[in-house]
């Protein structure tokens, strides 16, 4: 008797529970193109959104660090990955085997320094690395470059992010390495101690807080990159772009086909699109980006390339070094937090 | 014990079959029927609401479509967007639409080079700003298909910024003229009927919002979550389940997402389950606790009436029925106790007759003495008086001892060692008759001496023995023993005389069950009713014999010492 009693209880519970459970999925449908991008939500939409409009292909854009969609992808989370668009050179090529090799239709009109020499990795923008200061929080303050990131004015009020993470991050960490070691990196390490040091153990854990926290006034400046500090300062937000004195590093990053994509067609689609001259005019135009291409002219009130002490890409060492270098710095940021 | 345990199961199952049992199901139907109920009003909200929202949607786009078109085709728009009273006429024409759809939009119309021609509007959005060379959003779209309207969202991954444009490059005699643009700022679409519990999403095809009324199920890009674009009609979103109804307007461009929470009615309904099952519990326990109690109160009287009736199968016929409680059961009791009663008084009598009837008859029976025996031994004692005057005084007087013993009334039970004492006056008398011929062995243990045993019974067993043993033998020898075994009193008398055939033996047998007096004369049958008379049925007498063999007596009695005896009919 009490057992029927039962069974007729949980099988009311059971029809019960059975009215809702339909219809579950968490991960995207087979049908879109999973592209990991590190690049800043509102820079990526608006290419996304015409990609999508134009080809009727549709996009799941999964954002984050460079360094952590790159586990991701190493680790074969789902969603799985059909193009990486983003990361700068010197964050992606250790991790060249990922990538699927790729000649972009518009090769032909990347400027020579651009060509993708390595066969998967298309370039798709030139990024310097800049100082971004809240111009409100600066006071009396005077920053021209690394050298003025010391003062003990700015200790706590610098945004950093771990180069471990971000690859904004870890470029800032080789222009800081070859522009404070005068072309000699090692002789950099004693800088990025003392710099270490002034962060007062603040250590971000992704390149959106940094220029976020400068926009909103939580930090003074910022160690990040040309085209997030210039979308703050076109949106009117009170900022300002420092370019080092001591040497601008200029990374190319990247747009490449993932290995293990399952939407091969559609990804190089999706490399010939950015890379495309509507795009790459849109990029410079609109979202600043220095474009790769030569038929694009570089972006209105961004100062030329030529004009800043620059410090190329190609003399720096940072993408043989990137684990140890990440690694080096980290140890040596526990270092001084801990005294 | 265990058939009240029994009628108390049969309360409880009574209990939950026809109380617990249905009123659990009846709620728990209930709750479900309920939920139902709530759901499906819910659900046709929802649906209702997702119709409306469809149908404002079609009615909204269509609207500003048709207005583009009727823009386009004036062929003086761009002369008459320069003069106050074109100006009027178009302002007329937009605010028919907005009238009609309930909606006011923004309208641009710009010069082949993107330079505005007319607005309704200041500035121009940062979105719309046409750039010569680039083609990009909305203007490729109308510039690679003339006579044909663009419609795209804008500005989709901002909330506050998303927006609807419809375009259509304006031309004239086959060349770009210019371009017409409605803005629809998704910020300012307000629902006709908003049903505060649903959401409303509009998208895009690609998940980008243009319109939401809450802001469940949207992700950072303020794109549509997965969860919802590929939801069944129920949704699991951040441990909340929601209804969502789903439908595609204006040719599959966007998506019309209605969702309602029915977390609470789902909510409230395992509560009110859970309460149920826990009421039902509590229930249960408290019945199987006060059942016993009850029915032990309830048929109290019922159990008692059983007992007495048990008892009184058993033969036990001493309890009467005490009833307080004035119900049936007193009915029934009082009719038993009077029964009993009058039963009780019957069986006595009949205890009494039966008492008188066995004492006389016993009597009756040990009176008999064998008249055979009595005119053979005056026959002897004849003889002896000739031969040997002094024996055959000394027969006399065995025989009048012997006499006075059997007709003394005074008592039907003596102890084994008196009865003993007096067969050795019959056996003197015997040995007298029978000389050498016939020899006796007497061997009793010390403890039978004592019990007591009916008169004369030793007697007979002997004289039996005698009777059937001789035949034609020369010599006679008698056994007598008497000992206890298994709590009776064993008395056998054995001979090594003739013995008796099968019929015989029969013929003896029957003889011993018969009730009545038989005509015959028999010493045994005597015996035997009388011990059956004076202790009932397992006693009596047992003959065992077979040609040739002698004949061997059983006598059983109940083991009964003389202090305990009483004394029948004195």
């Amino acid at each position: 008797m009490k057992k029927g009693l039962l069974l007729c209880l949980s099988a009311a519970l059971l029809l019960m529970s059975c009215g809702y459970g339909s219809g579950e999925s968490a991960v995207p449908s087979d049908e879109k193109l999973v592209v990991y991008c590190p690049h800043p939500l509102e820079f990526v939409n608006p290419i996304v959104a015409e990609f999508e409009e134009r080809t009727g292909i549709p996009v799941f854009v999964c954002n984050g660090g460079t360094g952590e969609l790159l586990e991701k992808m190493e680790a074969e989370q789902s969603p799985v990955c059909d193009v990486f668009w983003g990361g700068s050179l010197s964050t992606i090529s250790p991790g060249t085997e990922l990538f699927e090799p790729y000649q972009s239709r518009n090769e032909a009109f990347f400027a020579e320094e651009y060509k993708n020499r390595e066969g998967n990795l298309t370039r798709f923008s030139d990024v310097p690395s800049v100082l971004m200061i809240n111009t409100r929080l600066m006071g009396e303050l005077k920053i021209e470059g690394y050298a003025d990131l010391l003062q003990p004015e700015l200790k706590g009020k610098i945004a950093m992010c771990d180069p471990a993470v971000s690859s904004s991050a870890y470029e800032h960490l080789i222009n800081m390495l070859y522009a404070m070691g005068e072309g000699n990196p090692e002789d950099g390490w004693e800088y990025v101690k003392d710099f270490c040091k002034n962060l007062d153990g603040r250590l971000l854990k992704s390149s959106a807080e940094v220029y976020e926290g400068v926009a909103k006034g939580e930090f003074v400046v910022g160690l990040t990159f040309e085209e997030a500090a210039a979308g703050f300062l076109s949106r009117n937000y009170p900022v300002h772009l420092i370019y080092m004195k001591e040497g601008v590093l200029f990374t190319p990053d990247v747009v490449c086909v993932a290995r293990e994509g399952t939407h091969r067609k559609e990804a190089e689609e999706f490399v010939d699109f950015v890379t495309g001259k509507d795009a790459q005019t849109v990029i410079s135009d609109r979202l600043f980006r220095r474009s790769v291409r030569t038929d694009v002219r570089a972006p209105e009130n961004l100062p030329e390339k030529e004009s800043l002490p620059l410090i190329s890409y190609e003399d720096t060492m940072g993408k043989d070094h990137k684990k140890e270098w990440q690694e080096r710095f980290r140890a040596l940021f526990m270092e001084v937090s801990a005294s | 014990m265990k058939r009240k345990k029994y009628f108390q199961e049969e309360l409880q199952k009574l209990f939950i079959t026809y109380a617990i049992l249905p009123a659990g199901i009846v709620t728990l139907v209930c709750v479900i029927l309920m939920m139902a109920v709530f759901l499906h009003g819910k659900k046709q909200i929802n649906q209702e609401q997702n119709c409306l929202a469809a149908k404002q949607m079609e009615t909204l786009l269509f609207g500003y479509k048709q207005c583009l078109k009727k823009l386009e085709n004036m062929p003086d728009l761009f002369e008459m967007a320069a003069s106050s009273d074109g100006q009027s006429r178009i302002f007329e024409e937009i605010y028919d639409v907005s009238e009609e759809t309930g909606y006011e939009a923004e309208l641009y119309v710009l010069d082949k080079n993107g330079r505005p021609v007319f607005s309704n509007r200041e500035n121009i959005p940062s979105v719309l700003e046409y750039q010569e060379g680039l083609s990009w959003g909305i203007y490729k779209e109308m510039e690679e298909h003339p006579g044909e309207i663009a419609v795209r969202l804008l500005n989709g991954w901002n909330r506050d910024e998303s927006a609807i444009a419809l375009g259509e490059t304006r031309q004239r005699t086959g060349n770009k003229d210019g371009f017409l643009l409605f803005f629809l700022p998704g910020n300012r679409l307000k629902l006709d009927f908003d049903q505060t519990d649903v959401q409303t999403v509009i998208a895009d095809r690609f998940g980008r919002v243009f319109f939401s009324s809450g802001d469940l199920f949207l992700t950072d890009s303020n794109q549509v979550a997965e969860e919802l674009e590929y939801a069944g009609k129920y949704k699991h979103w951040n441990g909340q389940v929601y209804l969502v109804s789903h439908q595609k307007v204006c040719d599959q461009m966007f998506d019309i997402y209605s969702v309602s929470s029915v977390h609470t009615i789902l909510a409230s309904a395992s509560m009110t389950c859970v309460l149920v099952l826990f009421a039902l519990t509590l229930m249960t326990i408290w019945v199987f606790v006060r059942s016993k109690k009850i029915t032990e109160k309830k048929t109290e009287d019922f159990y008692k009436i059983l007992d007495v009736l048990e008892r009184a199968g058993q033969g036990n016929l001493e309890p009467v029925i005490q009833i307080e409680q004035n119900s049936e059961f007193k009915i029934i009791a009082d009719a038993y106790n009077r029964a009993v009663v009058t039963l009780r008084e019957q069986m006595e009598k009949n205890q009494k007759m039966a008492d008188l009837v066995a004492i006389s008859q016993n009597k009756q029976l040990e009176s008999q003495f064998n008249p055979h025996f009595l005119y053979n031994t005056l026959e002897n004692i004849r003889y002896m008086c000739k031969l040997e005057p002094s024996s055959a005084e000394q027969m006399v007087l065995s025989l009048s001892r012997l006499l006075r013993y059997s007709l003394d009334g005074s008592k039907a039970e003596v102890a084994l060692k008196e009865d003993m004492e007096h067969l050795e006056y019959y056996l003197s008398i015997l040995k007298k008759r029978f000389g050498s011929r016939l020899s006796c062995h007497i061997e009793t243990e010390p403890e039978t001496l004592n019990c007591m045993i009916p008169k004369l019974i030793l007697q007979p067993m002997i004289e039996n023995a005698v009777k059937y043993g001789f035949g034609n033998l020369p010599a006679l020898d008698v056994e007598l023993k008497a000992y206890i075994h298994e709590e009776k009193l064993k008395l056998i008398c054995r001979d090594n005389g003739v013995g008796m055939s099968q019929a015989m033996l029969r013929q003896m047998e029957e003889l011993l069950e018969q009730k009545e007096n038989p005509s015959r004369h028999s010493g045994l049958y005597n015996i035997h009713r009388r011990i059956i008379l004076l202790y009932g049925m397992p006693h009596g007498v047992e003959i065992r014999s077979a040609k040739g063999y002698g004949t061997t007596l059983v006598v059983t009695l109940p083991v009964k010492r003389e202090e305990e005896a009483e004394c029948f009919g004195c």
